[in-house]
C-alpha cells in the first residue's frame, strides 16, 4: 500500500514516514499543497494523508482539485483545525476520514487501515484465505496458526495482493503501490520478491497463493493446502 | 441602586417643597399683613371715632360717650377696651369692660397711630391701637346753626383701643392650612404627572438597556439597531455603536490570537507527541530513535523560546520590564547585531547595509534595545526576499532618534500591517517554519514602548520598512 504524505512540518513527516513505513507501507512526502497536487494527481496511491494548512496551496484547495479531476482515493485530512465547522468542511469538501493535532500514531495507523481497507472493499481487519492469515495491524503472516517471517517489502506485497485477491495485478501496479519513490525497485524486482515470497509461503504449506498471468502480472488466488 | 427616576422625583419633590414652602411662606406673610393692617384699621377707626367725642370743658377734657351706643365695650367674653389720657397722662375715660383696670399708656405725636400686641385685662392675647387727636372746644350754638367747624383748643388727648384678636388668629391659622394644603397637593400632583411623563420619556432608555442587556457576546452586531428617537440618547447610541466596534475588534483579534497560539502549541505537541509513539513502538529502529530525540529536543527548545517571549510580552504588558538606561554607541551596536545575524542571512543570501554616524551615542537600555533591534533585523532577514538587500539608516533629527529597516518582501500587503503586531500572527496561514511563532514583532512594539519610543510599519510597493523612533 502506497501512501502520499502532505504535510509541511519535517518533524511530524519524519515521525509519519518512519511509522506507516514499519507498519508495512510505502510513504511518499511532500511539503507544500501545490506538490502534493502534483503527486497526487500522478501516482496511484492507496490514500493521501493531508494537511489542512499548507504552503503555496492549502489542504482543502488540493482535495476539491483532486475531486474535480475524479482522483477517488481516499483522503484523511491531518490539521490543527479542530472545530465543528472545519471538520464539516473538510468533510464536505471530499475527504473521507478527519484526524486533528496533536494525535496519537496507533489512532492515525488505525484510521489508515480502516481507509485502505474500505478501498479495496474488505470489511474486516485480518485478511484470512482458508489457512493463511494476514493481519495488517501486527504485520504478522501465519499459515494453519504457523507464524510466517516475511521481511517488510514481502509482507507489503502479499498484503496488496491479498486486498486485490482473485484480480490479476500487474508488475507495475505492484511497483506503484509497494515502492516509495525513495525506494524505487531494480527492473526485476517485483518478479525476485514474489519467487522469494512463493517460496516462503509454499514452505509455510501454502502451496499456489500466487499465480502468474501470463503476459498480465500476477494473481492471489484461494489457497491449496496439502 | 437607585435609579435615575426616583433621584429625579426625589429632587423634584424636595424642590417642589422648598419652593411651596417658601411662596406659602411669602403669602401668608402678605396676607397677615394685609389682614393685620385691616383689623388695626378697624381699631382705628374706633379710636377715630373716640377723638371726635372729645371736647374741651372747663375741668380739661370730656368724652360724650353714651355706653349703651357701643356695646362692643360693654364687660363680656369678646369685649373690647379703651382709654383715654390727657396729655399729662391723666385718665379721662376708659371703657366698661375695663373696670378699673388700664391699657397701657404710651404718648405719641398727634394723629399718629401706632399699634400693637398685647395680653388683654381679661388674660387674652389682642391688639392695641393708640391715637393721639386734638380736643375740640364745646360747640357753640351759633356755629351749629352755620355749620362751621370749630377750631382746635391746643389741648391733645392719647387714645387707646384695644380689641381681642382670636377671630384673626383662627383666621390667620386657617389660612395658613390652606396654603399649606394647597402647597402638598401642588407638590405631590406635580410629583404623579412627573412620575408619569417620566415613565413616559424613560421608555426609549429601557428599549435600549434591554437591546444591549439582550447582546449576545459570541455574536455582537456591528451596530444597535436601536433607532434614538430622542435627541439626548442620540449621542449614547452613537457611542455605545463606537464601543461595539472596538469590542467587536478586540473579540475578533482575541480570537485569532488564541486560535493561533492554540495552532503554534498544537503544532509542536503533534510534532513530540508522534515522534516519541514512533520512537516506543519501534523502539529497535536505533537510527529513528536517535533523530526523533534530536527532534524533539529541538522542539522544547523551540517551545522554551516561545514561551520566554510570552513571558517577556506579559512582563511588557504589566509594565514590570524594567530599563536602565545607559550610553550606548549605536553603531558598534548595529554592527554586533548584524554579525549575530549572520548565519541567517547567509544561509538566504541576503546582504545587510548599516547607514549609521559612527559616532553617534545614545542613552538607551542596551539589552531592551537589543531585543528590538535583534527582533527587527531578524525579521527582515527571515521574511526578506532571497538575495535582497537588508538596508539599515540611523536618523537623528533634534531629539529623537531614527533608526529604519527596510527590506524587499513579496508576500506581504499593507493591510498586513494592522496585524503585524499581533500576537502570534503570520502571513503564511500554514505557518510553515518552526523557527518563529509570530511574536517577534508583537515583542518588539511592545519593548519599543517601554523604552519611551514607538515603532511603526510601511509596506509600499514591496519594501517593508520598520522604523524605531526614540
Amino acid at each position: 500500500m502506497k501512501i502520499l504524505l502532505v504535510e509541511d512540518s519535517e518533524r511530524l513527516q519524519l515521525a509519519i514516514r518512519a511509522g506507516l513505513d514499519n507498519s508495512g507501507y510505502a510513504v511518499d512526502v511532500v511539503s507544500d499543497g501545490e506538490t502534493g497536487l502534483t503527486y497526487a494527481l500522478k501516482n496511484p496511491y492507496d490514500l493521501i494523508i493531508l494537511d489542512i494548512m499548507l504552503p503555496r496551496l492549502d489542504g482543502l484547495a488540493v482535495l476539491r482539485n483532486l475531486r474535480q479531476e475524479e482522483t477517488m482515493t481516499p483522503v484523511l485530512l491531518l490539521t490543527a483545525k479542530s472545530s465543528v465547522p472545519e471538520r464539516v468542511e473538510g468533510l464536505r469538501a471530499g475527504a473521507d476520514d478527519y484526524l486533528t493535532k496533536p494525535f496519537e500514531f496507533e489512532e492515525l495507523l488505525a484510521r489508515v487501515e480502516a481507509l485502505v481497507r474500505r478501498s479495496f472493499g474488505t470489511r474486516t481487519p485480518i485478511l484470512e484465505f482458508d489457512t493463511l492469515r494476514i493481519d495488517p495491524a501486527a504485520q504478522r503472516v501465519s499459515i494453519a496458526n504457523r507464524e510466517v517471517q516475511l521481511t517488510q517489502r514481502e509482507f507489503r506485497l502479499l498484503k496488496y495482493l491479498a486486498h486485490k485477491a482473485d484480480q490479476v495485478v500487474s508488475r507495475i501496479e505492484i511497483e506503484d503501490h509497494i515502492y516509495s519513490e525513495h525506494n524505487l525497485p531494480s527492473s526485476n524486482a517485483v518478479d525476485s520478491a514474489i519467487c522469494t515470497l512463493r517460496t516462503k509461503l509454499k514452505k509455510a504449506g501454502c502451496l499456489s497463493a500466487i499465480e502468474t498471468v501470463r503476459g498480465a502480472g500476477y494473481r492471489f488466488s484461494s489457497m491449496e493446502t496439502p | 441602586m437607585r435609579s435615575i427616576r426616583s433621584r429625579v422625583l426625589a429632587t423634584s419633590l424636595v424642590c417642589s417643597l422648598v419652593l411651596i414652602l417658601i411662596s406659602a411662606v411669602l403669602w401668608y406673610r402678605s396676607a397677615e399683613s394685609l389682614l393685620v393692617g385691616q383689623f388695626d384699621e378697624a381699631l382705628g377707626m374706633r379710636a377715630q371715632s373716640l377723638a371726635t367725642l372729645m371736647l374741651e370743658t372747663e375741668e380739661g377734657v370730656d368724652l360724650e360717650f353714651a355706653d349703651e351706643l357701643t356695646p362692643e365695650f360693654m364687660p363680656g367674653p369678646n369685649a373690647g377696651f379703651f382709654q383715654v389720657w390727657t396729655a399729662r397722662g391723666v385718665v379721662v375715660e376708659r371703657s366698661k369692660s375695663l373696670g378699673d383696670d388700664n391699657l397701657p399708656y404710651a404718648p405719641g405725636s398727634l394723629q399718629e397711630r401706632e399699634c400693637w400686641d398685647l395680653r388683654l385685662p381679661d388674660g387674652r392675647n389682642g391688639r392695641a391701637c393708640r391715637l393721639a387727636a386734638a380736643v375740640l372746644p364745646e360747640e357753640t350754638a351759633e356755629e351749629e346753626e352755620e355749620g362751621v367747624p370749630p377750631a382746635p383748643t391746643g389741648l391733645t388727648a392719647t387714645i387707646v383701643v384695644a380689641q381681642g384678636r382670636a377671630g384673626l388668629d383662627h383666621a390667620l391659622a386657617s389660612l395658613w392650612i390652606s396654603v399649606l394644603l394647597v402647597g402638598a397637593l401642588v407638590a405631590f400632583g406635580n410629583l404623579g404627572l412627573l412620575y408619569l411623563i417620566l415613565t413616559g420619556g424613560m421608555t426609549p432608555l429601557h428599549r435600549l438597556g434591554s437591546e444591549v442587556g439582550g447582546l449576545d457576546p459570541a455574536d455582537l452586531p456591528a451596530k444597535l439597531t436601536f433607532q434614538a428617537e430622542r435627541a439626548e440618547l442620540q449621542p449614547i447610541v452613537t457611542g455605545l455603536n463606537v464601543l461595539l466596534g472596538r469590542i467587536r475588534a478586540a473579540m475578533d483579534r482575541e480570537k485569532r490570537t488564541t486560535s493561533n497560539i492554540a495552532h503554534e502549541l498544537k503544532t509542536p505537541i503533534a510534532e513530540l507527541q508522534a515522534l516519541t509513539e514512533v520512537a516506543l513502538k519501534w523502539p529497535e529502529k536505533s537510527d529513528y530513535t536517535l533523530d526523533a530525540l534530536r527532534q524533539s529536543h529541538a522542539v522544547a527548545l523551540q517551545m522554551n523560546g516561545i514561551t520566554e517571549t510570552i513571558l517577556s510580552l506579559a512582563h511588557s504588558e504589566h509594565g514590570t520590564m524594567t530599563c536602565i538606561a545607559e550610553m550606548i554607541r549605536l553603531g558598534d551596536f548595529l554592527h554586533e547585531i548584524v554579525d549575530r545575524l549572520d548565519a541567517l542571512a547567509t544561509a538566504k543570501g541576503i546582504s545587510t547595509e548599516v547607514h549609521v554616524d559612527e559616532g553617534l551615542v545614545i542613552r538607551s537600555d542596551a539589552a531592551l534595545l537589543d531585543i528590538v533591534l535583534s527582533n527587527l533585523l531578524s525579521n527582515a532577514l527571515t521574511y526578506g526576499q532571497d538575495g535582497c538587500t537588508v538596508q539599515v539608516h540611523v536618523l537623528r533629527e533634534e531629539a529623537e532618534v531614527r533608526i529604519e529597516v527596510k527590506n524587499q518582501v513579496t508576500d506581504l500587503e499593507p493591510d498586513d500591517v494592522a496585524h503585524l503586531t499581533e500576537p502570534f500572527w503570520r502571513k503564511d496561514a500554514s505557518r510553515t517554519g518552526s523557527q518563529h511563532a509570530g511574536l517577534g514583532l508583537t515583542l518588539a512594539a511592545e519593548v519599543s514602548a517601554v523604552l519611551g519610543g514607538s515603532l511603526d510599519f510601511r509596506i509600499d510597493k514591496g519594501q517593508f520598512q520598520a522604523t524605531l523612533t526614540l
